[in-house]
C-alpha cells in the first residue's frame, strides 16, 4: 500500500511539472508478448487530432503522451527484432478511445519476437531468373504466402517477419524475361539428408531458420504445333496447369500457322489461344505434359 | 556467336572449368558474346584486357580465345535511424554519375527496399561513380503518405500541447554535396552504411500575387528526381515539401482564367523551410525570329532554341498562329542560344535586339518582346580532329564548346569518333572553339567541371568558311586542376 501511494505521489509530482492537462494523457509499456518482459527503446508513435509525435520508450519500455487533442488516439509501436499482431507485421497499430470523464489511460503494447526464414540458393552457373516461394502449411493444405523477386547473384533471401507455423519452400524458374536464363526444376525444398516428401519448416517464436538450397538446373524442351485457324494475329500462351499463371508466350508464324515455345521445363501446362471476335467464341486449348522430349505436334481443340 | 548480319549460331554452355567450343562455324565475321546469370555482357561495357567481342573475318579453323567475365560491382550495407536502430522498408537508391552539359549529373541507376534488419544490396551495378541515398517511404506510414510518422524524440515523453519541433526523415546520402562520389570498378564490392537524417519538413511556401487557379511544381535542379506538385489554394498561397536540401526550380502554370500565364523561380533549400516566396503570374516572353539568307531557306534547315542555364529546359523556335517564327519562353532567366543547321547552311551571326548572342547567353524577362536576327551563310567552317592516343576499342568521345566558357559552359557539342580516332564537325559559324577528347570509360564519366581541364583543351579560332585540322590529345584525368 505504501509503495502504491508513493507511486501515485510520484505521478502527481511528475504531472505538476507539465502544463495543466487540458486534454487526455496516455501512458504505458511496450512488452515482449512471449516473456512479458519490457522492450527497451521501442519506437512509439501517437497520432491524434491531425498531429503525430514519436518517442523512444525508456529502458523500462515506458512511454507517455500528454495533452492529446480529441477522444481518439492511434499508437504505433515497432522495434527491430520484433513483430506485431500474429507476427506477420513489422509494426503494431492500435486505436484507443477515451471514455467520457476518462482523462488518463494506461496501455500495454505487445510485440512478439520476430521469426524468419532466410538462406541462400546455390545454382551451378549463377542464380539467374530463380525465384523462391514460401507456402504456409495448414491441415487444410498449403497456401502461397510470399515469393522473392528474381534472386540476385548472391542467391540470398529472407522472409520476415513471419508468424509461427509450418512452412514449405519451393524453388522455381521465373517465367523467362531474358534470352538465355538457366532453368531450374520446380520443386519443394528438401534437406540434403532427407528423402521422401518435402521438408516442413516448423518455425518457432523468435526463431530464424537458415537454409542453403541447391537449385536443380534442368534443360528445357520445345513445344510446337499448328493452329486450327489462320488468323492475322494469334496470341498463343502457355499456362501452368492449375493456375492462371502465364509461363510463356509463343513465337507465332502467320505464314505456316505454327506456334513454338522454347526452353520449357518439364511440367504440366495448358496451351491456349483465344481467337474470339464479337460473340463468336473461338477459344482453343490443349493440355500437355512436358517430360523429357520436345513436343512438336501439339493440337489445339475448341475449348468447352 | 552472332555474325555481322545479326544471325546467331546456337549458343553453347561452358563446362564446369569454363571451357566452351563452337564447331562447324562457317566463314564470316562474328562477335562472340558471353552471359552469366542470364545477363549478356555487351561489348562496349567490358573492362580493358578482355577479348570478348573478338572478331575474325576468315574461316577460323581451330581458334582459341579466353573470355574473362568480370563480376559486376556490388554495394551493400545497412540503413539505420539517427539513434542506431536498423530502418525497415526504406527506399535505397544507387545514383550513378554521368557526364552531360559540361558537368557531372547523377541519376537513379537501381533502387531497392531495406529489409527488416535495415539491410540492402545492389549486385548488378556497372563500374562508375555512385552515391547511395536512403529515403523513408511515406506511403509505408500506417496513415499513408499524408500522415507520415515523424522521427522520434530521444525521450519517452511527448506533449501534444507543447511539442518539440517535429522532425521528419529526409533523403540521406552517402556523399554530401561537393564530396567525391564512390568509385567502383569491375568485381569491386563496397559496403555503404547509411544513417537517416531528420529535420524540420523542408517546405517551400508562398503565394501568387495575382489569380488563384494555378498548378505549382518543385523540381530538383539535379537530375536525381525529387519533385513535388500541388495547386495554389483559393487565397493564392501554396506549400510544397522537398525531399532534401538542394537547388530546385519552382514553376507555376496558370489554368482556367489564368491559362497562358506563368511564373518561375530558382529556390535553394538549406536546412530550414523556405517561406514567403511571392510570384506574379505573367505572360511568356516572345522573341520574334527573323532569318536572313542569301537564298530561300527550307524551314527544316535550321533548329534554333534557347537552353536554360544549367538545366534541361529548352524552348524551340516554331511558327506561331500567324505563320511567323518565334520563341516563346515561359520561364524568365538566363539562356544559351543553341543552333543546328542542315547543308548548305550555317549561322553567320545572331543578334538579339541588336546585340550579338551567338556564342553567349541571353537574359529573358517575363512578358518581354524581343527581336532575334539570324543571318545564315553558305560559307561554313569545319573542324577535323584526330585523337592522337586512341584505343580502337574505346571510341573516344569528343566535346566541343560552342558557346560559354569552361567554367560556365553553354552549348556543348558531343560526338563519338567515327573510327576510333577522328571526328569532323561541319557547318560551323566563325568563332573560338575549345575541344576535349576522352575515352568512353564506365569508370570515368568526365571531369567534375570543364574548368578543371581547361588547360588540356585544344583551342581553335575559326574564321568564316575556314577548314581547320587539329590533333587532339586524350584528356588525362589525373591532370584535372581542382
Amino acid at each position: 500500500m505504501k509503495a502504491a501511494a508513493a507511486a501515485i505521489a510520484a505521478l502527481l509530482t511528475a504531472a505538476s511539472l507539465w502544463p495543466q492537462a487540458a486534454n487526455h494523457e496516455i501512458f504505458g509499456t511496450v512488452v515482449d508478448a512471449a516473456t512479458g518482459q519490457f522492450i527497451a527503446a521501442a519506437r512509439v508513435s501517437a497520432k491524434a487530432g491531425g498531429g503525430a509525435l514519436t518517442v523512444i520508450a525508456d529502458d523500462q519500455g515506458k512511454f507517455r503522451f500528454r495533452n492529446i487533442p480529441g477522444e481518439r488516439i492511434v499508437l504505433t509501436a515497432w522495434k527491430t527484432g520484433y513483430a506485431a499482431a500474429d507476427g506477420s507485421q513489422s509494426r503494431l497499430s492500435e486505436s484507443f478511445i477515451f471514455a467520457v470523464d476518462e482523462e488518463s489511460k494506461q496501455v500495454t503494447l505487445q510485440l512478439v519476437p520476430e521469426s524468419a526464414v532466410e538462406g541462400r540458393a546455390l545454382g551451378s552457373r549463377g542464380i539467374g531468373m530463380a525465384v523462391i516461394r514460401l507456402y504456409e502449411q495448414s491441415p487444410d493444405g498449403k497456401t502461397r504466402l510470399r515469393e522473392t523477386q528474381n534472386l540476385d547473384r548472391t542467391g540470398e533471401f529472407r522472409f520476415a517477419p513471419l508468424p509461427v507455423g509450418s512452412y514449405l519452400l519451393e524453388t522455381d524458374t521465373l517465367p523467362a524475361q531474358s534470352d538465355d536464363p538457366p532453368l531450374y526444376r520446380r520443386r519443394f525444398y528438401k534437406s540434403e539428408t532427407e528423402t521422401g516428401p518435402a521438408t516442413t519448416i516448423a518455425l518457432q517464436t523468435g526463431q530464424a531458420v537458415r537454409l542453403t538450397i541447391s537449385l536443380d538446373e534442368i534443360r528445357g524442351y520445345t513445344v510446337s504445333g499448328r493452329l486450327p485457324e489462320a488468323p492475322e494475329n494469334a496470341a498463343v500462351q502457355l499456362l501452368v496447369s492449375g493456375t492462371n499463371e502465364v509461363f510463356s508466350r509463343a513465337r507465332w508464324d502467320t505464314r505456316t500457322r505454327t506456334f513454338r515455345f522454347d526452353r520449357i521445363p518439364p511440367g504440366s501446362y495448358i496451351v491456349e489461344t483465344d481467337l474470339s471476335e464479337g460473340t463468336a467464341s473461338r477459344k482453343y486449348v490443349a493440355a500437355i505434359n512436358v517430360e523429357d522430349i520436345d513436343l512438336t505436334d501439339v493440337r489445339l481443340e475448341p475449348a468447352r | 556467336m552472332v555474325n555481322t548480319n545479326g544471325a546467331a549460331i546456337d549458343p553453347v554452355f561452358s563446362e564446369p572449368d569454363g571451357r566452351f567450343s563452337f564447331h562447324g562455324v562457317p566463314a564470316g565475321t562474328y562477335v562472340i558474346q558471353a552471359s552469366i546469370d542470364g545477363e549478356v555482357f555487351q561489348r562496349n561495357e567490358l573492362p580493358d584486357g578482355t577479348s570478348l567481342g573478338l572478331r575474325f573475318a576468315e574461316a577460323p579453323g581451330d581458334l582459341e580465345a579466353d573470355f574473362p567475365i568480370p563480376a559486376r560491382p556490388a554495394i551493400r550495407g545497412v540503413v539505420r535511424d539517427e539513434f542506431g536502430d536498423p530502418a525497415n522498408k526504406v527506399i535505397v537508391s544507387a545514383l550513378r554519375y554521368w557526364w552531360n552539359d559540361g558537368r557531372l549529373n547523377r541519376g537513379q541507376f537501381a533502387r531497392t527496399i531495406s529489409d527488416d534488419l535495415g539491410q540492402y544490396r545492389f549486385t548488378n551495378l556497372k563500374p562508375g561513380l555512385y552515391t547511395i541515398c536512403a529515403q523513408t517511404n511515406p506511403s509505408d506510414s500506417p496513415g499513408g503518405a499524408d500522415e507520415e510518422i515523424p522521427a522520434p524524440e530521444p525521450s519517452p515523453l511527448a506533449d501534444f500541447g507543447s511539442p518539440a519541433p517535429i522532425r521528419y526523415y529526409r533523403m540521406s546520402c552517402s556523399v554530401a554535396a561537393g564530396e567525391p562520389p564512390l568509385a567502383l570498378d569491375w568485381a569491386q564490392n563496397a559496403e555503404v552504411n547509411l544513417k537517416l537524417e531528420s529535420g524540420p519538413r523542408l517546405t517551400v511556401s508562398g503565394r501568387i500575387t495575382s489569380g488563384e487557379q494555378a498548378g505549382v511544381s518543385l523540381v530538383s535542379g539535379e537530375s536525381d528526381g525529387g519533385a513535388a506538385n500541388t495547386q495554389v489554394r483559393p487565397d493564392g498561397s501554396f506549400n510544397l515539401a522537398a525531399p532534401a536540401p538542394g537547388r530546385y526550380n519552382l514553376s507555376i502554370v496558370g489554368f482556367g482564367p489564368e491559362a497562358g500565364l506563368f511564373a518561375a523561380q530558382t529556390v535553394v533549400i538549406g536546412k530550414e523551410p523556405v517561406t514567403g516566396v511571392g510570384l506574379k503570374l505573367q505572360p511568356p516572353a516572345r522573341i520574334a525570329v527573323s532569318i536572313r539568307a542569301p537564298s530561300s531557306v527550307l524551314p527544316e534547315s535550321i533548329t534554333l532554341m534557347l537552353r536554360a542555364d544549367g538545366a534541361s529546359e529548352t524552348f524551340v523556335a516554331a511558327r506561331n498562329q500567324q505563320g511567323a517564327y518565334e520563341i516563346r519562353v515561359d520561364q524568365p532567366g538566363r539562356y544559351w542560344v543553341q543552333t543546328r543547321t542542315a547543308e548548305p547552311w550555317c549561322i553567320e551571326s545572331i543578334l538579339l535586339n541588336g546585340a550579338p548572342v551567338l556564342h553567349g547567353s541571353v537574359d529573358v524577362r517575363a512578358a518581354e518582346s524581343s527581336l532575334m536576327d539570324v543571318t545564315l551563310s553558305t560559307e561554313c567552317g569545319s573542324i577535323e580532329g584526330r585523337v592522337l592516343i586512341g584505343d580502337p576499342n574505346r571510341f573516344p568521345v569528343v566535346h566541343m564548346l560552342m558557346s560559354g566558357t569552361p567554367a560556365d559552359p553553354g552549348d556543348l557539342y558531343k560526338s563519338l569518333t567515327e573510327d576510333g580516332s577522328t571526328i569532323k564537325v561541319t557547318l560551323l559559324p566563325p568563332g573560338r572553339y575549345l575541344i576535349w577528347a576522352w575515352p568512353q570509360d564506365l569508370r570515368y564519366p568526365g571531369p567534375a567541371s570543364l574548368a578543371d581541364i581547361a588547360g588540356q583543351a585544344t583551342v581553335v579560332d575559326l574564321a568564316k568558311g575556314q577548314h581547320a585540322s587539329v590533333q587532339l590529345r586524350l584528356v588525362d584525368p589525373r591532370r584535372e586542376v581542382k
